[in-house]
């Protein structure tokens, strides 16, 4: 089954395909793992079980869906962890609405920009005391407790998804711990995750509607994201680095 | 002759950072039937902690440590020496301000806490119900368990 | 001679030392009431933000660090490579090493969020960050000078200043590899990611050390009155040429390959033509004030002759190795990162603008304490002990230095 999970996050959306195909019919042949397989990614973790590297949370937006000039995203994300809202240069902004525009074609397209969580994340490899972290199931974090502030992870990410919190805060979300001096960025809403809830942001996207953003368990065959993944052509943000982001873009 | 002085000083340096050990190493028991001002847990909701007063006072320190790693790094999030358990009964409000325990011992004790840098000094916000209720939201996945072997 | 060159107790004047010291403890004073003034408050008092994430400080230290470990080739050349005349100059050099880097450390540690975990930074590594290896590298050089310091200076131990000479001098490329490689290894930023980086900040430090050395030296001469000889002098500058040449050169060939990639035609504009105080201080600071200038100075007719002009010269590369930096570290940043090549991009997270930079008074304070940190342990060290460079003719082969 690991060898099956291997493949599965190094193979391009193409192949991917073709070996999910081969990949269901195998499943029977080593079906006792493969229980638990889709055992945990359908049901979510228990409370007291690891995070299990049989899962990798992703996620995948869609740009077509994304409505200009909406935000509820970002706003959602700013509610569930304890966010200003505010969108100065030393605010925290986890995610944020991006505007791009083709400059040879003139095709405009809307899209929310977060931490990708990269399989080979380069903010965890430059983190002299390895408090940015990737979960074993692929969610990208940062220790808090073992951040010095150094801001080197920022200077790292291609994303800009990292932010440095500039000021002492207080009236923090208690699940969501943060405060001055650290490096911090999307984490999936770890906190919701780990009990089995999407992120905030993809839930206010459905919510208002839009059903822009799907998040899952990209190892796990038959969730949604991952038959989106096998049905569409889709995107890596800076893909030629490599990086195997968690987070997918269509449309664009 | 100056070997055996500067033996001389050394062997009475030594003598006084023993002699001041000792003293040191003294101190909690001497004080002990003195009338000693002690910190109050005054916050403190139910009968008693999770585990004995002596155990938590002595461990409370390593137990919030390695669950914190545990949380943090692996996602275990079932363990009971979790900071926010800590603060359903250590931590009140009044008036908007919060107070907790850790603060009034850590005061007499003269430990500096920078916990609270980060961390809320509030219970979490109770949920509804916790994962039974809460919908799996329908892009997370759709298949149950052991629906893949039919 | 040897009486009356020192910087010593039983010979320089007092009054003038306690000078320096007081200088420098009022610079440092000021750097310790903004560090605890940025600790208090947040980051937000200064002018770094979420995009340019390292300011002032940074350059301030990151150019003590490079000069640091450059300033240790005076030492390299004597010890390793057996040339007299800059053995007599050892001393100084490790001295200088040692203080230069202390000032840069504490430079970067005073700048951190969260200061008070400095611990974590040595009890916690990531190996495979460099920034972690130089952590390792930069404490192993603190511990290598210091040992090389005393096998210098102490009369029984000299035989073994050769072997900790090389060590020292392996380690510092090494650690210069490292720190050049901070940026180098920086994959998704325009202005770095390139191999480039490790060997031209080696040839950097290279200039920016012996300028340092030359600087110190000369005051330290001017303070006791002694002249410095002639073909010591024209053999110092003519190194200081051929270091600042070799500089140039690699920062031309770094241009000059981004140039050749249309992928970073945006980001040369930018920061060759385009973008404001960048290009401003790159031709005009890095390239003209720290390299042509003090070329033009050093090969003048009159230059063997003159120690001021060879000491403005080593002063100006100085001041050019600030701009390098500040061009390099801040410029790399104030360029936005391209997500989405051939797009333009809005957001409000700044996506797609030049990012402005505008240092505080705090953050300056911060940086110079990093000089500040450096000059007194220099001060202090040689006016306890006997760092000042002394020339013994018999033994010095001085005879090519023509121009």
């Amino acid at each position: 089954m690991s060898e099956q999970n291997k493949q599965v996050h190094e193979t391009a959306n193409n192949d991917r395909r073709d070996f999910l195909k081969v990949g269901a019919g195998v499943a029977g042949l080593a079906l006792a793992p493969g229980v638990l397989f889709y055992g945990i990614s359908a049901e979510g973790k228990a409370p007291d079980a690891p995070a299990s590297a049989k899962v990798r949370w992703g996620m995948l937006i869609d740009t077509s869906k994304c409505a200009d000039g909406c935000d509820s995203c970002a706003t959602a994300c700013a509610t569930e962890n304890g966010l200003s809202g505010q969108t100065g240069p030393q605010d925290s902004q986890w995610i944020r609405k991006m505007h791009i525009k083709n400059l040879q074609t003139g095709a405009e397209h809307n899209l929310p920009m977060l931490c990708q969580h990269c399989e080979n994340p380069p903010c965890v490899d430059v983190c002299p005391t390895g408090a940015s972290m990737k979960r074993a199931d692929g969610i990208v974090l940062v220790d808090r407790h073992i951040c010095i502030g150094c801001r080197y992870c920022m200077m790292a990410c291609p994303y800009k998804a990292r932010s440095f919190v500039h000021e002492p805060l207080t009236d923090q979300n208690p699940e969501v711990p943060r405060g001055q001096g650290c490096v911090e960025s999307c984490t999936f809403c770890v906190q919701r995750v780990d009990r089995d809830e999407t992120p905030a942001c993809v839930e206010a996207c459905s919510k208002d509607g839009h059903m822009a953003m799907m998040f899952g368990d990209l190892r796990d065959p038959n969730s949604d994201i991952a038959r989106a993944l096998q049905s569409y052509a889709t995107t890596e943000v800076r893909a030629d680095l490599g990086l195997n982001t968690g987070v997918r873009y269509q449309g664009i | 002759m100056t070997g055996m002085a500067r033996l001389g000083h050394w062997l009475r340096l030594a003598a006084l950072l023993g002699a001041s050990a000792l003293l040191v190493a003294q101190t909690p028991n001497a004080a002990a039937g003195v009338n000693k001002p002690e910190p109050t847990i005054a916050q403190a909701k139910g009968d008693h902690c999770i585990r004995d007063d002596e155990f938590m006072m002595r461990h409370h320190p390593d137990l919030l440590k390695h669950q914190r790693d545990d949380t943090m790094h692996r996602g275990i999030r079932s363990g009971e020496f979790s900071l926010k358990r800590c603060m359903e009964c250590h931590s009140s409000n009044s008036n908007g301000v919060a107070k907790t325990d850790c603060d009034t011992c850590h005061a007499f004790a003269a430990v500096k806490l920078d916990c609270w840098d980060c961390h809320a000094k509030k219970p979490a916000k109770a949920k509804a119900v916790p994962a039974a209720a809460s919908q799996p939201s329908p892009m997370m996945t759709s298949v149950q368990p052991g629906g893949q072997m039919q | 001679m040897a009486e009356n060159v020192c910087m010593n107790r039983s010979c320089a004047k007092s009054s003038e030392f306690w000078t320096l010291l007081v200088m420098g403890g009022l610079v440092l004073l000021g750097t310790l009431a903004a560090f605890f003034y940025i600790e208090h408050h947040g980051h937000i008092v200064t002018g770094m933000d979420n995009q340019v994430v390292w300011g002032l400080p940074h350059v301030f230290a990151i150019f003590l660090i490079v000069a640091a470990s450059g300033v240790l080739n005076v030492a390299s050349i004597g010890s390793v490579f057996g040339k007299k005349m800059y053995k007599a100059r050892a001393p100084l050099s490790g001295l200088l090493a040692i203080a230069m880097l202390a000032g840069g450390l504490g430079g970067v540690v005073l700048d951190l969020g969260r200061p008070d975990r400095l611990i974590v930074a040595m009890t916690h590594y990531n190996f495979k960050s460099i920034f972690a290896v130089n952590v390792l590298f930069y404490n192993g050089f603190f511990a290598i000078v210091g040992l090389y310091l005393i096998t210098l200076m102490t009369r029984n131990l000299k035989q073994y200043t050769h072997a900790v000479g090389l060590l020292a001098f392996l380690w510092r490329l090494a650690l210069t590899t490292a720190t050049g490689s901070i940026f180098g290894f920086l994959v998704a930023r325009a202005g770095y990611n390139s191999a480039l980086y490790a060997p031209m900040f080696i040839i950097y430090s290279f200039g920016y050390g012996l300028a340092a050395f030359i600087v110190v030296q000369s005051v330290m001469y001017k303070w006791n009155n002694i002249e410095i000889d002639e073909r010591i002098l024209c053999r110092l500058k003519n190194l200081l040429a051929v270091f600042i040449a070799a500089g140039l050169y690699f920062t031309a060939v770094l241009h000059l390959t981004n140039i050749y990639f249309a992928k970073q035609w945006d980001f040369e504009r930018f920061l060759l033509l385009e973008g404001g105080v960048y290009p401003l201080l790159f031709w005009g600071g890095q390239v003209f004030l720290g390299g042509v200038l003090p070329l033009l100075m050093i090969f003048s007719p009159g230059a063997r002759k003159s120690p001021p002009l060879v000491f403005l010269a080593a002063l100006l590369v100085l001041i050019g190795g600030h701009a390098q930096m500040y061009v390099t570290i801040i410029g790399g940043q104030a360029f936005p990162l391209n997500l989405f090549p051939g797009y333009a991009q809005s957001s409000s997270f700044f996506d797609g603008i030049v990012h402005a930079y505008t240092p505080s008074l705090w953050e300056i304070l911060l940086g110079v304490g990093g000089i500040a940190i450096a000059f007194l342990i220099t001060v202090i060290a040689v006016r306890v002990l006997k760092f000042m460079p002394e020339d013994d003719f018999k033994d010095i082969d001085l005879d090519a230095c023509k121009s």
